[in-house]
This record gives structure tokens, sequence and C-alpha cells, in this order.
């Protein structure tokens, strides 16, 4: 035998030893390349200046605002990054409410349902009536990111899945996606007869009248589509169209719906980072908060603007009251605005 | 990159390894020419550049300028991240130019602030100086335009740069938390700009045993916070966390002026460079592989010649004429009779302590057990959170006894907190021994936050005794212990990391052997001193010299002449000196400003607890008189040019300091994986950090790199002691691993420090087709990835060999993926899952039967933990007979490639 072929043997036995005892590190090795063949990120494109909207700051509170909402009575409720949740009745000032501890004071999401305002904390889903006295938390272990109110039931979304948070016990009803993955719920809306779902692998979906009991949801991830966006993580849904529009961590939009999905990035810095649950359909348009470019609208035609002159970078929370639209922002304020 | 610069222009210096004869000064030759180098990213030059390049062309006369030291870690370390591997943020660089002339420094720190994100940025940095300087001048450059300061009172000048701040001006503001610690701000550093902050201070050099001790301290230890420390929050500095090495560095550059008048210098804890200049100074530079900040610079030199008896400074300053007056006791002073002494060794054993600092300790204690007087008696007090003696009094000097407290010795180890008050009180408080002086030597690192409350016990309790102030490591709080030493009536004493004990304790028997002068008093003759700084003059010990500060009534006669009076042990003492040099300072006019700090110290030392209205009024007056930072006047500069947006949002850091060298991380921080970050690598978003405290905690607050202002964490109920924090990324934010501040605060008022690391990272990996993908038309196509490592990126990944997991775990995480999904353009989406010997990511699809032969395009997207993306295309062959062997011969190609790299990391 050759010296050569001695030494390559010895090589590969060397080699094949290091895998056996090595294998659970060396998996993770990687092949290098000479260079990078990541494809470059789309190039975004300018957002539309849309006339500027009257402003006027309604309510503050102690910290970030996440959640807006607006109880019958008209009544602001405003929930905060780690500050509780705060109501102010029309006209008058923000005062906290409930005895909120622990990871109750995170909350995320609110929404009007059955007479009363649900808070989602990182601690459950607790509801409030107008007196701001609390009821029974549902889902105490889980954190619920976000609420959607849809055809007389309460949907809350969790890191297992999507609960109906009906009286009595909430019941599990999207837990996985077709192929058996859990899904990972972080944003919800409703439309076109389904009950879309937003994870940090793209969107989910499930017919709304599947949900009397556990069902699977459709997976459409949104790296792929014409063109795919440069993320999957979805921080916020609003119904759009026959479908939604998505908004990413990083990667502006994407609308999602039975033609596919199709992603549109922004050159206006911040613009493509929306924040988490700030998204608002209003008039067959949907309204985005941004990380620091205010908000951006998406008109039903498919065109892409921001209002200029907008007054928060940061725009955390939307919600709707009467005309106006509610905005929260980064600083702890809440602007009404009123937008042609 | 400016390192390789800085030390390609040191090169033709000797290092210690080739040691030379000391040559006579020399003209400088040309500086040889610096290799080429990459552009530097942020520092364009060095301040001190010219003077590095001087020294550059002079011969090294390095014979004995560098103590026999171990190599040191390069500056940096390992690298970490994309960024170069370490810890890159805010504060890049400080640089420190110091004229030294006889006892005296004039001092110039340039601290280069950088703004690597898209906001405009305020950074904070609590910084060290020597205990005894006074901060004379602040000025910031940006740009090309220079912006001045002026002195305030503290809270006036913090409203003016906070006023700045909010109006999107770059303001600076420089603030005194303790004579030794300094805060400076910087607001609105424009986005992807820099910001050099010159910081200007004077000090006293001490001369003791015939040497001089230049100090720059360049680092500050946590500090252990008892309860009722008001200013705790800007006195406990962050800490750069575990497995991260900072990027900030560290160039110093000394002129001993006239180089001729001091020889045998030597730097304690660095290696240094020296070499005569032609103009005449002996210049001396850190070399360039020590330049991390992490303990003390430690120049220490000799007078070439004998000092004179008396040496007088006189100088005009602001209108007054100053003096300064060193006055060397003569030598005669020797041993007379040596009286028994009860030592007490007080010995620090807090977490602080842990490791190195306490086995330094114990070794001195043990060396000086041995060296005790036949008639000597002994204790030992060891304290953490409380205090323990080892005997419930004193011993005798017997061997049995020194045995059994050198085995009592061994049984400390360091850990817990630091309540130093309840170690001095059982040390002082024990009824004295009317046979034997009290000597009490005081061991510790000094890393507390009430050290006027500890001087101020001492000062009451010592009663007779005598206490040393013994610094142990490398980044002493000099304060403490130049203060523990001036309350206690002893001295002060310092053994850093590299220190032989022996010497320690050879320097400390000295004094305590060797009688003192007490009672001091000075007459003069020819000259007319007033308002003199000490206005008590201290006991000396042999080798001590006096220096006395004071206003001039007149200028001074031709032939002055000091007469010194007071007592050797119990006899009375006098010997009349002549002034026989008589000069200035050489240089800008400084006496009168060493004479206002020793009078604001003097005034602050006076009632420590809470100083008296009037005394607050006349350390004010002459901070503003005198353009001094004290506790009550700080500098603030603004510039008047808006340079940037004011509507960009600020990110606000705190530029952490190293942990000094030889601390234990462990000790005072507790295992840094009782902190969790979740999740552990993030894009810019909200996760949260989980902190396990003990039942007794009422309050955890988690300090973040993007917010001056803690986080304050909440009781988690469903997982009982646990606490949790929820915080935002910025958007943004650079990549990088930022530390995170823990402190938790106990129902008795104790503080806990504890430390975690949060990783940003918005970068996706990289993604290698392992073969060629083939299949036939109704068959399956397999398609197998693996994270790729582009060459480019390679060496910034091998950097971070040094942390936990080495090569192996370095790699993981710059590769990191946690799906891959491939799309074939008949629409199918397939989903990798990674298996195999090498661990490779496979995806099946399946073509079409009528899908028509020839290459179809892939597309392949995989994310990590963190959520980030990359979408790379790639191609198939639609026809051939069945997947590709290529796969896996490529499979090996790579696990090879890979354990090469390993190995070679290794080495």
């Amino acid at each position: 035998m050759s010296r050569r072929r001695l030494i390559v043997g010895g090589l590969v036995a060397v080699a094949a030893a290091v895998v056996a005892a090595k294998r659970e590190r060396l998996q993770h090795l990687a092949v290098p390349v000479l260079a990078d063949p990541s494809a470059p990120r789309a190039a975004g494109r300018p957002l539309d200046e849309a006339p500027p909207c009257r402003t006027r700051v309604v309510a503050g509170a102690p910290g970030r605002v996440t959640a807006l909402a607006v109880d019958d009575e008209g009544a602001l409720w405003i929930g905060t990054f780690r500050d509780g949740l705060w109501r102010a009745p029309l006209g008058g000032e923000a005062a906290p409410v409930g005895a909120l501890g622990g990871r109750e004071l995170f909350v995320d999401a609110l929404a009007p349902h059955d007479g009363r305002v649900w808070a989602g904390t990182l601690r459950g889903a607790i509801p409030f009536d107008r007196a701001g006295r609390r009821g029974a938390t549902a889902l105490a272990s889980e954190a619920v990111v976000a609420l959607a109110a849809v055809d007389g039931r309460l949907y809350g979304a969790t890191a297992r899945g999507v609960y109906a948070l009906d009286p009595g016990a909430p019941e599990r009803l999207v837990a996985a996606g077709t192929d058996g993955e859990p899904i990972r719920a972080q944003a919800l809306a409703a439309a076109a007869g389904q009950l879309w779902i937003g994870s940090p692998r793209g969107v989910y979906r499930v017919p709304l009248d599947a949900l009397g009991a556990p069902a699977a949801a459709a997976w459409r991830p949104l790296v792929f589509g014409a063109p795919g966006a440069d993320s999957d993580v979805v921080t916020a849904l609003a119904p759009f169209g026959d479908g939604v529009l998505a908004g990413t961590d990083d990667a502006g939009l994407a609308a999602v719906d039975a033609r596919g999905v199709r992603a549109a990035r922004f050159t206006q810095p911040r613009a493509d980072e929306i924040n988490p649950g700030a998204a608002l359909a209003v008039d067959g348009d949907a309204w985005f908060g941004t990380q620091g470019a205010g908000v951006i609208v998406a008109r039903r035609d498919g065109r892409f603007a921001r209002p200029t002159a907008w007054p928060a970078a940061e725009v955390t929370a939307l919600a709707r009251r009467g005309d106006e639209l509610l905005a929260g922002t980064g600083d702890g304020r809440v602007l009404a605005a009123a937008c042609p | 990159m400016r390192k390789h610069l800085l030390a390609a222009a040191l090169l033709s210096l000797a290092s210690c390894k080739h040691q030379q004869p000391d040559p006579s000064p020399s003209p400088a030759p040309a500086p040889a020419p610096a290799p080429e180098a990459p552009a530097p990213r942020w520092v364009d030059a060095s301040p001190l550049r010219p003077l590095l390049e001087r020294l550059d062309g002079l011969r090294p006369t390095t014979v004995d300028a560098c103590p026999s030291l171990p190599e040191p870690a390069q500056a940096g370390g390992p690298a970490l991240t994309a960024d170069g591997g370490k810890l890159e943020f805010a504060l890049a660089h400080t640089a420190v130019h110091a004229r030294v002339t006889g006892n005296l420094a004039r001092v110039e720190m340039t601290q280069l602030y950088q703004n690597p994100t898209d906001r405009r940025l305020e950074a904070t940095y609590a910084f060290p100086l020597p205990e005894n300087a006074a901060v004379t001048d602040m000025l910031f450059r940006i740009g090309n335009r220079v912006v001045m300061s002026e002195v305030k009172r503290r809270e006036e000048a913090r409203r003016t740069y906070e006023q700045a701040r909010d109006e999107g001006r770059t303001a600076a503001l420089t603030e005194q938390e303790r004579p030794n610690l300094f805060t400076q701000s910087v607001a609105n550093i424009p986005p992807g700009a820099s910001v050099e902050v010159v910081i200007r201070y004077v000090h006293e050099v001490k001369y003791d045993d015939g040497r001089y001790l230049f100090v720059v301290p360049t680092t500050v230890g946590p500090r252990y916070l008892p309860a009722g420390v008001a200013d705790a929050e800007r006195i406990a500095p962050r800490v750069v966390p575990a497995g991260v090495a900072s990027a900030h560095d560290l160039e110093i550059v000394v002129e001993l002026q006239p180089g001729a008048a001091f020889t045998a210098p030597e730097a304690r804890n660095h290696r240094i460079r020296t070499a005569l200049a032609a103009s005449g100074e002996r210049m001396v530079a850190l070399a360039a592989d020590d330049r991390v900040p992490n303990k003390d610079f430690i120049l220490s030199y000799r007078p070439a010649g004998r000092e004179p008896d008396a040496r007088l400074l006189v100088e005009k300053e602001r209108g007054d004429d100053y003096m300064m007056l060193f006055v060397q006791p003569p030598a005669e002073v020797a041993a007379a009779q040596v009286r028994p002494k009860e030592m007490v060794f007080l010995l620090d054993k807090s977490g602080s302590m842990s490791g190195r600092p306490i086995e330094t300790a114990e070794a001195l204690i043990t060396r000086a057990l041995d060296r005790m007087g036949a008639d000597d008696t002994f204790q030992i007090v060891a304290f953490d959170s409380a205090a323990a003696t080892m005997s419930p009094q004193p011993l005798p000097n017997t061997v049995e006894n020194v045995r059994a407290a050198k085995a009592w010795l061994g049984t400390l180890g360091g850990g817990g907190g630091t309540e130093m008050m309840a170690g001095v009180r059982a040390a002082l408080d024990p009824p004295a021994d009317p046979k034997r002086l009290r000597m009490v030597v005081f061991c510790t690192d000094g890393f507390i936050g009430n050290e006027t409350e500890i001087i101020g016990e001492i000062d009451r309790r010592r009663g007779e005794a005598r206490v040393f102030g013994f610094g142990i490591g490398s980044s002493v709080n000099r304060y403490l212990i130049e203060g523990v030493a001036r309350a206690g009536r002893g001295a002060a004493e310092y053994v850093g990391e590299r220190e032989s004990p022996e010497q320690a304790v050879a320097r400390l028997y000295k004094r305590l052997d060797r009688p003192l002068l007490t009672d001091l008093a000075l007459a003069y003759d020819g000259i007319a001193p007033r308002e003199s700084e000490p206005e008590q003059l201290p006991d000396l010990f042999a080798g001590q010299p006096l220096t006395v500060v004071a206003k001039l009534a007149h200028a001074p006669g031709r032939s002055p002449s000091v007469t010194l009076t007071g007592r050797l042990g119990a006899a009375a003492w006098e010997r009349r000196i002549a002034v026989d040099a008589i000069g200035d300072s050489g240089g800008a006019p400084v006496l009168g400003t060493l004479w206002a700090r020793r009078r604001i110290a003097a005034l602050g030392d006076r009632a420590p607890y809470q100083v008296a209205d009037a005394d607050r009024a006349e350390i004010e007056r002459l901070g503003l008189a005198f353009k001094l930072v004290t506790q009550y006047t700080s500098f603030v500069a603004v510039e008047r040019e808006l340079r940037v947006d004011p509507h960009l949002p600020l990110a606000q850091v705190v530029v952490p300091n190293e942990l000094p060298e030889g601390v234990s991380r462990e000790g005072i921080f507790g295992d840094a994986t009782e902190v969790s970050v979740t999740p552990a690598r993030v894009k810019p978003g909200d996760p949260e950090i989980r902190v396990p405290a003990a039942r007794s905690a009422r309050r955890v607050r988690v300090w973040l790199p993007f917010d001056a202002a803690p986080v304050e964490a909440v009781r988690d109920f469903d997982a009982p002691g646990e606490w949790v924090a929820r915080f935002l990324v910025p958007s943004g934010w650079p990549d990088g691993s930022y530390p995170v501040r823990i402190a938790i605060d106990h129902d008795d008022g104790a503080r806990e420090e504890r430390e975690g690391a949060l990783r940003v990272d918005t970068r996706a990996a990289a993604i290698a087709v392992v073969g060629a993908p083939e299949a036939a038309p109704g068959g399956e196509l397999t398609v197998a990835v693996k994270p790729a490592l582009p060459l480019g990126t390679l060496a910034a990944t091998l950097g971070d060999a040094g942390r936990a997991g080495g090569v192996g775990h370095a790699l993981k995480g710059a590769m990191d993926v946690k799906e891959v999904l491939v799309r074939a353009p008949w629409g199918e989406i397939g989903r990798a899952e990674m298996g195999g010997p090498i661990g490779a990511w496979t995806a099946t699809l399946h073509v079409p039967a009528d899908q028509p032969a020839g290459k179809v395009a892939l597309e392949i997207v995989a994310s990590d933990g963190a959520g980030n993306v990359s979408r790379r295309a790639a191609e198939a062959e639609i026809g051939g007979g069945g997947s590709s062997h290529t796969a896996l011969w490529l499979a090996v190609i790579g696990l090879a490639a890979a354990l090469v790299l390993r190995r070679r990391a290794g080495a």
C-alpha cells in the first residue's frame, strides 16, 4: 500500500472517529465558501405622501403604549408595555385600571367583547368591566399577545396556538399547521371567512366555520411570493381585500390572499418595521404603526402612503373612535387623528 | 487596525526580551515607515501619534524598564461577533499624555466616543482618576470644531447639559462622584460620527522611600453598596460581560522632564517602552500589546541624583503667589527602640476579593506573621457580609499560634458582601493593650461605595492605634486606602497582582519598626506662607517626605530655610533645613490649583457625613474661581451649531468598565448562567430577562445598554423566586453582545449585583448547497444544504474561539439556522430537516411526472433563531437518473475543512 493511501486512509479514519465522538457539535459546522451566495434584499419603494392628518393628544400613559381599545361608553383603554392598563373616560385623564401585578403589567392586546374590555397580558387574558373591576383570568399560564373578537367569540393568540376564550374553560382550537407543526400565534385577524394567524414563520389561516372544534391551519410563508418578503416574522395583521395584509418585523408589508403573497418594502427609514399589534382596517384601507416612520396606510387600490407631518415617529398601537384614528406612541401618548 | 499602526510605530524600541544598555541621547532619525495597514474605521489619528512617532525614532533605554511580567493578553482579547469580536461600542479609545516634572504631573486624557447607530447617541462613562487629581479643563472636538467648557455649579451644569441634549445640540458634562471617580456624559453624538472629549488634570506625584509613583487608574471595580449609599447608581459602573472583551483600548505616553533627573523607570503592571529624547525628556509609553484598560498603570522611577533636603517651588497664579515646599526628613531618623505591637490583620474576604486578591492578601499576612517581634501579639479579623475574629482575644506570637493562624487563613475563601464597617469595628473596638501599640493592617481592594463613612469611622474609633491601608489588587480604590491611612495615622501601601508579597511585607515592617516623627510643626525663615495645606502636619514614617502647599504673603528671601520640630518616639526632635533649590513647576502655573485642590479635600473631610453649608459654599467658590471639577461644580460644554436632527430617537448607552485584572467575576456577580435572556439571540424587539432571586429580594432592577435608567423587574407569580423584566431592543441597534447589569435589593438593605449578556443578531446565516440536486420526472428531488461560512467573515467568527464551547460553539453561533425552506418552480414548498452525520438540512420535493427535462430554478430560504432570513437561488437538473453522490463528497470536504479550522484556532 502506498504511503499516500495510508495517509488518506488515516485521515478518513480520524475523521470518522471525530464524527462519531463529536457528532452533536460537528453537525453544526459550516461549509466554507469563497463568497456569500445569499441574494441581496429586495429594494424598497418610496411611500406616497398623503395629506397631513389633524392630530391632538387625547391621553397619556406612563410608558410605551402597546394596545388601544374604545368601550361602548367611548372611554379609551390603554395597554402599556410594562406599566399595566389605563382607562381614560371621554374627555378625562387616564387612570390605572385593575389590580395588576407581575407579568399582568405587560399588556399586549385589548379587545372589547361581551360588554367588557379584555386585556391580553403576558399572564393571561383578563376581562374588565366599565368600572375597571377585573373578572376571572383566562389562560393564566399563557402569554396572550393578540385578541380578536369575531362573530361573538373572542380568540386569543398564544405561543401554543389560538384559543377561544369562551365563558368557562378556554378551548384551544388551533394548535398546529396541516403538517402538524406547532403554531406560535402572535397576531390575529378575521377576513374573507377565515381566521388569519400571524406567526414568526408566516401566516396561517383556518375557516371560521371550522372553529367549532380544534382544526389544523393552512400555512403560507411570506418569504415566497411575487415578490416574497425578507422576513417571515408577522407582527400585525389587518383585513385587506379578500385576504390580509401582514406587517412584519423588518421587511415591510405582505399581502396574503388566494393569489399568494405580494411583499412590499419601503425606502423611508423604519417604515419596514411594523410594531406588534399596530394594525387597523378602516374602510377598506389598512393602517399600520411603524417603529420610526409614523403611520403608513395601504390603500385598497394597492398604493402605499404616509401622512406627512405626522407628529410621532414610533406608532405602537392603533384603534378607531368615531371618525378619528387613535394612535399610541412609544413615549406614552395617545393621539387622535383626523385624516382626509 | 489603529492598534496595528501604533504597534508599528513603536517597533524600533527594544522589547523587554531584548534589553539593551542605557545609551546617551541620540538624535532622532527619520521615523521608519509604518507598514501598510487597513484604513482605520473610526479613528483617523491618535492624539498621541506625534509623540509615539518621536519615540519611534529614539534608541531604547529599557534596561530596567520592564519587570518580569507575563505576556499580557492582546488588547481586546478574543473577538466576538461581526464587530471583530469585542464589545465595540460608544467609547473606542482613551489616550493619556502626561508631562511629569518633579513631583507634579500635568495630564491630558482624550476619550474618543463613536456612534455606530443611526440614532443620536448619549454616552455616559464612569471613569477613574488619581484620588488627588485636580481636573482643570474639559473640551470636546466634533468635526473640525473645538468646543470649550465652562465651570458651573453642579445642578446648573446638568440643567445646561440636559437642555442642550433635548435641543439636539452636542454637549459634554464632567461631574465628580468621588475624588477618584468621575462621570463623563456626551450627548447628541451624530449617527456615524465621533466626538473626542479632552480632560485635563494636574496632580502631585507620590514620593515614598526614594521612588516616585505616577499612577493612571484605568478601570473602576464593581462596588459593594451597603444600605444607605445615596448615590449608589452613579458610583456603580457597569462591567463588560463575561466572555467579551471591550474594544475600548488605552494609550499612555509619559514624558519625565528633565529626563536626566530620573532613572530606573519601572511599570508595575504593564509592559512599557522607554527612551531618552534628544530634547531631554525621558519618554515612557505603554507597550502596543498591553493596552487593555483593566489595571492601574503604575510608573515608578528614582531621582537620578540626591534629592535636596528641601525644595521650594514658587509661582503666581490667578493674582496670588503660591508655594510648594517639599521637605525630606534627614536620614539619621533611624530605628531606636521598637515598642511591642498588637498586630491586627483586618482582611476583606468579600466577593470582589475572590481568587487572586485574597490569595495575595493571605500570603501577605502569612509573611507578616513570620516577621512579628517576640513580644508582639496578633489577631486576625476577616469580614464579608459579617465580621469574624480568629480568636476571642489577641494571641501571643508563638509557633503554635502562628501555625493555627495560618491554618485559619487557609479556610477563608472570598464571597459575600462587603460590610466593611463591621470589620473596622471588630478590629478597633476591643480594649487596647496598654503594653503594646495596636497596628491595624487593613487589606482590601476598596470596592465599596461608602468610603466616607469608613474613613470617618476609623478616625473616630482608632484611639492610639495606627491603621495602615493595604490596597490589594490591580485596580485598587486608592481614595479609600489613602483615606484609611490618613485617618488611621498610618501609611498607605499597595501590592499588585504581579508583585511579591515579601517586598510588600518588608516595606510594611520598615514602617512598623522604625520610629516616626509626630507632632510636627514647621517654622519658616525667609518664607511667609499663609493658609497652608495641610493645616495640621501629618506624622511621618521613615522615607516619607513632607509636602506643604500655601499661599505666600510675599516672595521668598534669598536663602530661605525651614525648621522642622516634632517628637521622635518620646524625645523632642528638631532640624533646620536649608531650602537649597528654588524654582517653579516647569510649565503653566499650577501651584494655586493644587492648593485649591488640597483645600477642597480638607473641607470635604471635615465632616464627611454631612458637609457643613459654609464648607460647601467655600468648595463651590474655590471650584468656580479655579475652574475645578468638585463634588459641587462641574464642567459643561455645548456646541452652538445644531449637528443632529433633534427629532431622531435618542439612544442612551452606559459605557462599561473592564473587570479589574485578577478579580473573580463569579465572586462578585455569582454564576452568570443564573440570568437568562429570552430569546438568547434577538432581533430588535421585546425580549425579557429572567432573574432568580432569594425570597428576601424586594426589588430587582436591570440596566440595559440602551438606556441610562434601569428597568424595574416584576415578580413572576408563576415561577416563584423569579423576577422578570421586559425590555425593548431599539430598532437599528448594532449587532453584538451587550452587558446587562442586575441589582437585587434585599429586605435588609443589602444589594446583590449580577450580570448577564444580551446578544443582538440581525445577520442571517448564508446557505451552501451540498452537491448538485437532480431527479427524474415523477421522482423525488433531494436538496441538501448546510450553513455556509463565507471566508470574508471567517476571521471574525474564529475570533469567537475564546468563548465557552470553543470554535465549534462560535461557528454554531455565527451560522445558526432554525428552518430551511425550498420552493420549486411547480409551487411545492419543502421544509428541510436536519440530520445525517454532518448535520445537513435536507428537503425532499416531488417532481411532477410532466415536468420537462432540463434545469429548474430553486429558491432556498433559511431563517435563524432570531428570525433573520437569507435567501439564495439554486439549480436542479430534471431528467437525470437520481440523486447525486457528489453531495456526500462535498460534505466530507466541508467537514475536513472545518476540522482544519478548528485545529488552527486551537493552536
